[in-house]
């Protein structure tokens, strides 16, 4: 890998690492309660107390953005990791299989990726209601299609493969073949996916929180606090700026980090 | 030959269209939910949720309900708005006057910003300059299109203070921020796509040739590299189409513009039911329609896809 990309991935990683370890810890930090309400510290700028500023309930930005970088995290490493093992589960299933099974397989994978589920996600959560387990169930059963596609094609050139055969002439069986044969060669390919899969997550949870169809108020979103900053735009611009960075720097730490998997995929094959 | 894949496609998109309007039925019928409450509101008396029951055929067998469900939507009938207490189809009517405004607007910008400003980059020859460019487009396009909105505003409307932050659909030029910022990630993929394609077209045999035949650099990069290098950020425009169209809800949504986003926002606060029902059916066939025709488009000018679906 060329050595700046390198470096990239490694300060994508360390972003990602370091969210994580203050989300997780974020009760712990010598920081405000997220939902702790101070009507005489509202819409205050960024000061020492409140770092990144407070909202128009006073309430610390800071907190309430590690409080929702959890929320959403979980969110979207859970909703990642189900579109990738769907996807894993039915594309491999058809690419190892073939047959009649790949054809009625490859048949659904078209169907889904022909039908803009997208549009459908709005509506699906607005009737079902907001609660973690339903935001993962919802975009991970929704956006799994892409990586079935890939996981398919790869397990059908995998599958001629000469050690594969070796292994079928040993007389493994399809579940240990499929195990131990196919599954650890394509490791390279399921953690690129699970990259690419949670910016995909990570940017359409932020967007239905922003709508309002995340979990419920007091408890925040990065969306949530994107809607929040949108409405006190000109009276307190920290809360739009540092929201939509800690967004961005996320993203592009997901991007950079699925683009540093990629590239050391093909650099293997 | 070909009037048989125009067949396929269109039976393929029939097919979805169909599958579109089953997805639509169980979400606003089958799911979790009793739908009588959810399309009345909560106040609803218990004698209006029976009439509605009894009326929707909600006491039906579900097969009756789904076919009478089909019916309805192939007569354009999307029932009746909870708020406004009008029916959906006149309201997306309406109000998709602007929608249809923001999306050619983002068109334009996407012709100009994301094909004909990389091809002109080339003719500079300044590769640092084609390099900025394009790492500039796709560093905007790192941000969702709601998060892009919302920085644009903050900058040019409020400090800049080159746009009133209240939009003006009157005003030609308040419609070139949103346009812009819509069109942002779009332009970053086709940016990409078309600097790679013309510099392997520019590589190519034929090109060569042309060169020996005397053509200029401006002949040779319109003539035989960007029609080559056009098709694929077309098919990729076409692949990103659902992205595209639901990026317009959030810069509606921001922008204060008054289209189907703005729609949907205010359908999402009041769950507002039947009209995202209605949005819902009317953006996914228009997403599936236009990236049909964007496909069959596409094999009617590149042999080569041709050939790939033959």
């Amino acid at each position: 890998m060329h050595k700046a990309a390198r470096s990239l991935t490694v300060l994508a990683v360390l972003w990602l690492a370091i969210l994580c370890l203050a989300a997780l810890l974020s009760s712990w930090l010598p920081l405000p309660d997220p939902l702790a309400i101070d009507l005489t510290a509202a819409l205050s700028p960024p000061a020492p107390g409140h770092w990144l500023g407070t909202d128009e309930l006073g309430r610390d930005l800071l907190a309430r953005l590690l409080a929702a970088a959890r929320a959403t995290l979980l969110i979207t490493f859970s909703a990642a990791f189900l579109n990738v093992a769907l996807g894993a589960l039915l594309g491999g299933i058809a690419g190892f299989f073939g047959g009649w099974l790949d054809a009625a397989m490859s048949f659904v994978i078209d169907l889904f990726w022909s039908v803009p589920f997208l549009v459908f996600v709005v509506l699906i959560v607005s009737i079902t209601g907001v609660s973690p387990l339903s935001l993962i169930l919802i975009i991970g059963l929704i956006n799994w299609v892409t990586a079935a596609r890939i996981i398919r094609a790869e397990t059908a050139q995998l599958k001629g493969m000469d050690f594969v055969r070796t292994a079928r002439a040993f007389g493994f069986s399809n579940r240990e073949v499929l195990l131990h044969e196919i599954l650890p060669n394509l490791r390279a390919t399921l953690m690129a996916l699970a990259a690419f899969s949670a910016v995909e997550v990570l940017t359409l949870e932020t967007g239905l929180a922003f709508l309002g169809l995340s979990l419920p108020a007091p408890a925040p979103t990065w969306g949530g606090l994107l809607a929040d900053g949108l409405n006190y735009l000109a009276s307190a611009w920290w809360m739009a700026i540092f929201t939509a960075t800690v967004v961005i720097v996320t993203l592009a730490a997901l991007q950079g980090l699925s683009r540093g998997l990629e590239a050391a995929r093909f650099a293997r094959n | 030959m070909r009037r048989r894949a125009l067949q396929k496609r269109l039976v393929r998109l029939l097919a979805t269209v169909w599958l579109i309007v089953t997805i639509a039925f169980f979400c606003a019928y089958r799911l979790p939910g009793d739908p009588a409450r959810m399309i009345l509101g909560q106040r609803a008396t218990p004698e209006s949720l029976r009439d509605f029951r009894q009326k929707m055929g909600l006491d039906q067998p579900v097969v009756f309900q789904y076919v009478k469900f089909a019916e309805r939507v192939l007569k354009m009938d999307l029932g009746d708005s909870l708020v406004q207490r009008r029916p959906v189809a006149s309201l997306i009517a309406e109000r998709g006057g602007q929608t249809l405004m923001l999306v050619s607007a983002s068109l334009i910008a996407l012709a100009l910003f994301g094909m004909a400003a990389p091809i002109l980059l080339h003719l500079l020859r300044r590769p640092l300059v084609e390099r900025a460019y394009s790492s500039w487009w796709i560093a905007l396009a790192i941000a969702p299109p709601y998060v892009l909105s919302i920085l644009a505003l903050l900058a040019f409307a409020g400090w800049l203070r080159w746009v009133p932050v209240t939009f003006d659909p009157t005003l030609p030029w308040a419609w070139l921020l949103p346009a812009i910022v819509l069109a942002a990630y779009p332009a970053a993929v086709t940016i990409r796509l078309l600097n790679s394609q013309i510099e392997a077209a520019l590589q190519s045999p034929y090109v060569r040739a042309a060169r020996a035949y005397g053509y200029g650099e401006f002949d040779i990069l319109l003539r035989f590299a960007v029609p080559n290098a056009i098709t694929p950020s077309v098919a990729a425009f076409a692949n990103g189409l659902a992205f595209f169209v639901t990026g317009s809800f959030f810069v509606e949504v921001v922008f204060g513009i008054g289209g189907l986003g703005t729609l949907a926002y205010e359908a999402v606060r009041n769950k507002d039911v039947p009209v995202l029902v209605g949005l819902s059916i009317i953006f996914a066939v228009a997403i599936c329609s236009i990236s049909t025709g964007l496909q069959v488009l596409l094999e009617c000018l590149d042999p080569r896809v041709r050939r790939q679906h033959a």
